[in-house]
């Protein structure tokens, strides 16, 4: 800076910038100042910094209110449930069954800290000198009552998912980095979001989409639902319609059913294009306005992929770790149903070995006579047959022998056949810690026996993960260790008497649905039994403390729920 | 989600906690609006993540980061409307070179205005503190003490001029 007073313009200049108020003849003269001088530029990034530390110093000092409550249980029977759980980053805080907690707490102390900070960029958008928001600030946020009403193996950049059935916070930017989500609005409009995605939500009536796709399906009474994008402007006409956002800000209007309008700007004019069923438009920086492009139905997702959704479990105290399934809330066929526990078709185990770990029954009280119990009798999720084993790359390649007593894994019955119906029908859950994989150990399961017309099928990932609110921290319980690995049931009920592990640290029921089709069986078909392995592709091996089929009729119409 | 890109989503996690404050430093810097500002951010977080594969660990994460924001900086000017006040290409060019060099010394800075605002008057304190925690805060803060909101505006740019002559000399006596 070469003199004091144009050192105290460009301060000026930059007090008018922080507040917005910056006249375009100011504007230039604040580029021209800057333009080749270094010092002017220190000066510049100096200044920047005291504001952007100022912001910092006190959002940070005023951020320690404690952390918001989570929503109480409903009942079995709501397709949406909202269930009772305990905060994951409480539960992170503390180390699990022989592995390096330091891990664990890094990781739990950087999400915290990440979904903090994104909170406080997202929100910090305003037209003041000084900006900030409700919920940097700890005053109350606007109330504009969207609900995530669903989701699938969703996951939010540096945030933990919010509870299903809960309000999502009003101007938050919210990066979904994976899988889906759909928001309902009050009107009854409903927006499915795909990852990768960046939106927040401005009003009761509108989405504000930064990046990715978006399908919405605004219903009678929701017509004028909006989208807005950084170029453009979809406004509802009533109807289905599909909006894509690029990384350049361009967007891509798909109408499905009904009309929709796209607003745009062309050259500084308003222009407006009115869309309807089968036509397709999208935005451009690069050509002027907006230019028709090729009609694609398949951009719109009418439904996210079939899963469970939530589970219930009794604990001894509200909020507290549960023990006892009380019902799980599935999607088959594009429908909620709510199961009841014991309407579960429960299994009787026929075979049990591992591979590698000689630490398999979980399990409460006493040790059972009959270790299979724990995956057969009860209802609790903390008790079951853990560690089974696998077969390895070089052994999958060789045929699968006839007698599943020979296998690594657990073989099972289930007490009466499962009928393949849509969707998943047979859930299985297991226990994790968030130093194991977050997602869930990956498993395989296929036919008891051979069959040319099945297969295995892999499972790469749960539906309810330790990303989502809706795993719940289960109660303590014990981990007897072998003497060996296990060949067999009955080798499982000799635990070594000085070695048993007793967890009292956290560990949550994960669940997964699993689709009889993804076997090859074919619709409606009556399956007996699985046999289930560890994928043997890591060091984390699958640990199933509970096996049920879902009940199906084969009859169109008849509702088993 | 397997073990392998789990741990990649962690040494990510870990790498831009540490930097995101100045990454976010270095975007507003070229783009001195907050919402413009918080746009790109949360853009270029999504895209650091879907590089992250691409990134060579023995280079510097803010150097590797600042260079993909620079260029969603860039992206997003060209894509909004003219009418927005925003600096040319070739004095963002200059900003960015000159802005990485100096990210580095970041937490210095803030140790520094930590203790010039500790050094301020305790209501000159309270006015900072009203006036960043948000506008609906300093309104009322104007109605509870009776002065215009313009008024408060003015004094809390007084005292960021203290306070950046304040870091200033504390720095340079470092």
């Amino acid at each position: 800076m070469s003199s004091t007073s144009s050192h105290s313009e460009l301060l000026s200049l930059l007090d008018a910038a922080l507040a917005e108020t910056l006249t375009p003849a100011q504007h230039e003269r604040l580029q021209s100042l800057l333009r080749d001088d270094a010092g002017a530029q220190t000066d510049y990034f100096d200044y920047l910094d005291v504001h952007l530390g100022l912001k910092q110093l006190v959002l940070s000092a005023d951020s320690e209110a404690g952390e918001p409550s989570l929503a109480a249980g409903l009942p079995c029977g709501q397709a949406i449930p909202e269930l009772a759980t305990s905060s994951l980053a409480h539960r992170v805080s503390r180390r699990g069954w022989g592995a390096v907690a330091a891990l664990g707490l890094a990781v739990a102390l950087t999400g915290t800290f990440m979904a903090g900070s994104l909170c406080w960029r997202g929100d910090a958008a305003g037209t003041q000198p000084v900006v900030a928001t409700a919920s940097q600030t700890g005053t109350s946020p606007e109330k504009i009552a969207v609900r995530l009403s669903q989701m699938s193996k969703a996951e939010f950049f540096g945030e933990l998912i919010p509870p299903i059935a809960s309000e999502l916070t009003p101007h938050h930017s919210y990066a979904l980095i994976k899988g889906t989500v759909e928001l309902t609005y009050p009107s009854g409009a409903q927006a499915t979001i795909q990852a990768p995605a960046v939106f927040s939500i401005d009003s009761p009536e509108s989405l504000r989409l930064k990046i990715g796709g978006c399908s919405v399906h605004a219903p009678d009474g929701a017509q004028g639902f909006q989208v807005m994008t950084p170029r453009s402007q979809i406004v509802d006409l009533g109807t289905r319609f599909f909006v894509g956002v690029d990384d350049l800000g361009q967007s891509e209007l798909q109408v499905i059913e009904g009309a929709a309008r796209l607003q745009t700007q062309d050259s500084g004019q308003d222009v407006e294009k009115t869309l309807l069923a089968g036509e397709a438009l999208r935005d451009q920086t690069t050509v002027r306005g907006t230019q028709a492009i090729q009609f694609d139905a398949g951009r719109y997702i009418s439904r996210l992929p079939d899963r469970v959704i939530s589970y219930e479990a009794s604990s001894d105290q509200p909020g507290g770790p549960v023990r006892d399934l009380r019902s799980v809330t599935v999607q088959r066929g594009g429908k909620s149903f709510c199961y009841a526990a014991e309407d579960l078709i429960g299994i009787e185990v026929l075979h049990f070995a591992g591979s590698e770990s000689n630490r398999n029954v979980a399990w409460m009280g006493e040790f059972p006579s009959r270790p299979a119990e724990t995956l057969e009798r009860d209802f609790a999720l903390n008790t079951g047959l853990l560690n089974p084993g696998g077969r390895t790359a070089e052994e999958r390649n060789r045929p699968v022998p006839d007698d599943f007593r020979t296998r690594p894994g657990i073989a099972f019955r289930f007490r009466q056949p499962v009928i393949n119906g849509p969707g998943p029908d047979v859930v299985l859950f297991e226990l994790q810690s968030p130093v194991y994989p977050i997602e869930g150990d990956r498993f395989r399961v296929g036919p008891l026996a051979a069959d040319a017309t099945l297969h295995d099928h892999l499972v790469t990932c749960f539906d309810i993960t330790l990303r989502s609110r809706n795993a719940m921290m289960v109660q303590p319980f014990q981990l007897s260790h072998l003497s060996r690995v296990p060949q067999s049931l009955e080798e499982l009920s000799h635990p070594d008497q000085e070695l048993q592990t007793h967890f009292s640290l956290d560990f949550s029921a994960l669940a997964v649905g699993i689709d009889l089709s993804d076997l090859g069986y074919s619709e409606n078909a009556a399956v007996t039994g699985l046999f289930i392995e560890d994928a043997h592709d890591d060091d984390n091996i699958v640990d199933p403390v509970l096996i049920g089929g879902f009940p199906w009729s084969a009859t169109p119409g008849k509702d088993v729920r | 989600m397997t073990s392998a890109i789990e741990s990649e989503y962690e040494a990510f996690l870990g790498l831009f906690a540490a930097h995101r404050d100045r990454v976010f430093a270095f975007i507003f810097s070229l783009l001195p609006n907050h919402a413009d500002a918080e746009d790109v951010f949360q853009r270029c977080s999504l895209l650091l993540w879907r590089k992250f594969s691409e990134y060579d660990r023995e280079r510097s994460f803010l150097s590797w980061a600042c260079g993909i924001a620079f260029y969603e900086v860039r992206n997003f000017v060209r894509s909004t409307q003219r009418d927005r006040m925003q600096f040319d290409t070739a004095l963002m060019a200059q900003l960015s070179d000159h802005r990485l060099k100096q990210l580095d010394r970041k937490r210095e800075h803030l140790d520094a205005l930590k203790s010039c605002l500790d050094s301020l008057q305790p209501r000159e304190r309270e006015l900072v503190q009203q006036a960043y925690l948000g506008e609906a805060t300093l309104k009322d803060f104007a109605q509870t003490t009776g002065q215009a909101l313009q008024t408060l505006y003015n004094r809390v740019a007084r005292l960021r001029r203290i306070l950046f002559e304040c870091v200033r000399r504390k720095l340079a006596a470092e």
